[in-house]
Parts: C-alpha cells; sequence; structure tokens
C-alpha cells in the first residue's frame, strides 16, 4: 500500500491542530488545512474553517 | 487588779509590806489613805527591803493620805487610846513614770526608758537588733515614704509616665517590650501595638484570595481546550493541538476527549512519547450522531514536553453540519 501524499501549507505545524481531508478525485492525495496566528503558536481555526469551507465548496458540495 | 483596795486591816504593831500580800502594787503610782476614828495611826514606810531598821517612817492619822511607788510598802498599825485599830486604804492612781492624780496624763522623760528609746535615736535599718521604739517607728516611717514616694499622687486613669510603672518578667520575653517584628514586616497603616498587628492578622486571614495564576488548593484542578467547532466533510479527520506536559500540569492524573456531531464518526485520545513526532493510538469509540462521546485515559510519560495528548475526530462518510471537540486535563 502506498503512502498517501499530503498536500500542506508551507507553515504547516503538525503539533497544532488541523484538517486532514482526502481527496476523492484524486485518490491517494490528502489535503492539509491549518492557518496559524501571526505568532504561529496556534491555530486561527476561524480562518482555517473558511479555507477549508472554501475548498469543500469547490471539490465536495455538500448534498441537499 | 482592781484600782483601789479598802479597809485593809493591819496587825498592831508589826510592819507589813503591802507587796508582799499584793504584788500587783509593786512599782506603782498608789494612793495610801489611813482610816483610824478611833485614834491610832499608821507608819509608813517606801521602800526597803528591812524596814524594822527604819523605824521612824511617815506617820499617817486619821484621814491623812500619801502618795508614791516602790516595790516594797511598809505600813505599819499603832492603835489609838481606846484600843480601835486603824486600817488602811489604798488606791491605785497610775502606772510608774509619775503623775500628778489619779487618772492623768503620764510623762516620761525622754530617753528614761531604753525600751521605748529618745527622740534622736536614728532610724532603724532592720529587723533585727537592739532597736529602741523610737528607731523602729523611725524605720517604718522611712519605709513607708519609700513606697509612698513609687505610687501616683492620686488615683484613676493615667498615663504611663503618670502610673506606678512595672517590668514583665525577665522571663516573658515574648511580651512588650521585648517582642520584635519579623524581618521586612512592616505594620499596616493605622496600626498600632498588639491591637494593630491583631487586626492586621485577621484582615489578612479573612480577605478573599488574591486574584491571578496561582491555584490553591483546589482539589478539582483542570485545563481544558475547546479543539474544534468546524464541520468536517466526509472522511475527513481533525487531529486536535498537541497538549505537552510539563511541570504545569504534574498536578493531572487524566486525559479526556469528547465529541458531539451530527454524523457518525470515530473519537480518539492519541499520545507522543519522546517528541517522535509519532502519535499513537491509546483509545477510540464509535459515535453516533448528536449523541455525546467522552473517552478518558489515565496519563503515564514522562512528565515533560516530550510527551504530549491530543484528541482527534475522523468523520464519517457523510459530511458534518455540526461538530464539538473538546478535551482537558483533569485530576479526577
Amino acid at each position: 500500500m502506498s503512502q498517501p501524499s499530503y498536500i500542506q501549507p508551507k507553515s504547516f505545524d503538525p503539533a497544532i491542530a488541523h484538517i486532514l481531508q482526502p481527496d476523492p478525485a484524486n485518490p491517494g492525495t490528502i489535503h492539509v488545512f491549518q492557518v496559524l496566528n501571526a505568532e504561529r503558536t496556534e491555530l486561527d481555526e476561524g480562518a482555517t474553517a473558511a479555507a477549508y469551507d472554501a475548498w469543500l465548496a469547490a471539490n465536495l458540495p455538500r448534498a441537499g | 487588779m482592781d484600782t483601789s483596795l479598802s479597809d485593809i486591816a493591819l496587825p498592831p504593831g508589826a510592819w507589813v509590806d503591802l507587796v508582799t500580800d499584793h504584788p500587783a502594787l509593786a512599782g506603782q503610782q498608789v494612793e495610801l489613805q489611813c482610816h483610824a476614828p478611833g485614834g491610832g495611826s499608821i507608819l509608813l514606810v517606801w521602800g526597803g527591803a528591812l524596814p524594822a531598821a527604819r523605824s521612824q517612817g511617815y506617820r499617817l492619822s486619821d484621814g491623812a493620805f500619801e502618795t508614791g511607788a516602790s516595790d516594797h510598802i511598809w505600813v505599819r498599825s499603832i492603835a489609838g487610846n481606846g484600843g480601835a485599830a486603824p486600817s488602811l486604804s489604798v488606791t491605785l492612781t497610775s502606772a510608774v513614770g509619775g503623775g500628778t492624780g489619779s487618772g492623768g496624763a503620764t510623762t516620761l522623760a525622754d530617753g528614761a526608758s531604753v525600751t521605748l528609746g529618745a527622740k534622736v535615736d536614728a532610724a532603724a535599718t532592720s529587723a533585727a537588733g537592739a532597736w529602741s521604739v523610737i528607731s523602729l517607728l523611725k524605720g517604718a516611717w522611712a519605709k513607708l515614704a519609700a513606697i509612698s514616694g513609687q505610687l501616683p499622687a492620686s488615683l484613676g486613669a493615667k498615663t504611663g509616665a503618670a502610673s506606678l510603672s512595672i517590668t514583665p518578667a525577665s522571663d516573658l520575653a515574648n511580651l512588650e517590650p521585648g517582642g520584635s517584628a519579623i524581618t521586612a514586616a512592616a505594620m499596616p497603616a493605622g496600626g498600632l501595638g498588639f491591637t494593630g498587628w491583631l487586626s492586621a492578622i485577621w484582615a489578612a486571614c479573612t480577605a478573599p484570595t488574591p486574584a491571578g495564576s496561582n491555584i490553591i488548593g483546589s482539589l478539582f484542578a483542570y485545563s481544558g481546550y475547546t479543539d474544534s467547532v468546524t464541520a468536517l466533510g466526509a472522511g475527513a479527520s481533525w487531529p486536535g493541538t498537541a497538549r505537552a506536559m510539563n511541570s504545569t500540569f504534574n498536578m493531572y492524573n487524566y486525559f479526556t476527549a469528547q465529541s458531539l456531531a451530527d454524523q457518525p464518526g470515530t473519537l480518539i485520545i492519541e499520545r507522543m512519547l519522546n517528541g517522535s513526532s509519532t502519535w499513537d493510538l491509546l483509545a477510540s469509540v464509535a459515535t453516533t450522531a448528536n449523541t455525546l462521546a467522552s473517552l478518558t485515559i489515565r496519563m503515564t510519560g514522562a512528565n515533560s514536553s516530550t510527551t504530549s495528548y491530543r484528541a482527534r475526530y475522523v468523520n464519517g462518510a457523510t459530511a458534518q453540519s455540526l461538530l464539538r471537540l473538546s478535551s482537558a486535563f483533569s485530576v479526577n
């Protein structure tokens, strides 16, 4: 089984919360969503959710 | 003794010492009066152990009296022509030392008595010794004067300086003025003396715990985190922020993760040891839509920043509209 391919931001910090979203259009590819604060010490969850929702809307429209 | 003796009968012609039958007369000021209504007289001699050698004496006829004091009072009755024997009455007038009449004041010359002493005698300086009465009285007066000098001029409330001063016992050094404040401890404003310190202690004991980050005696210490309120898409997962152990958390025993989502999924607790960046799944539970899921594990591993715990949530095949993911360290 091949290792998944992660698409992540340059500033990604794995010790800070993030979202791992498999890309159904590209099996084996996982998108990483994480927007940090200016100090890069904490997650900016609002900005992360906004970026994530935008990606979902474009790639995985919710049913209904 | 009685103050008077009436009609003392005397044997005719014989010398009699009144003190022999009445010892209380010895040395006392007495008045002797002769009663010889039928004639006759009484001879009187003051003092002397052998009155026969003093045959003359002082003659008292009927009604005559004589006053004197002696250790021996010799009298001899001389009958009158009719043969009637005179009698004698004795009246005690006062103690020895002189006097001018019955019941009158007596005068003792200054220094006449060794026991009483003289006006010029020095004050006694001790309870022992052969002091005269005057010396002892002078000594007692000096003591009383010394004590009186230590007393306030009058009774009633006064300042300390105007009162009879006292000093605490030497083995009670904790009492003022032997006491002292601990280093750098200052009396709060307005306080003074024992009352000041006691009120300051009371105020400190009853004041609310100062605000701040310190925790004093909390039995339910708790540090909680809101990990996520962002709904996940189908198949997505949310690894929460790593919660590293350190000395701040050494009071905690448990790590708990809770989730609430409108779609089924999986709630997970993971741990990373030795800063290896590898997360180990310690516990997981399948969640039901719209039902609270909770996981709690007992924490282990080094109590340092190289040991971390985190909550993780994996969504199922249906995109969520709601996710609430939280975690906490706790004592219980």
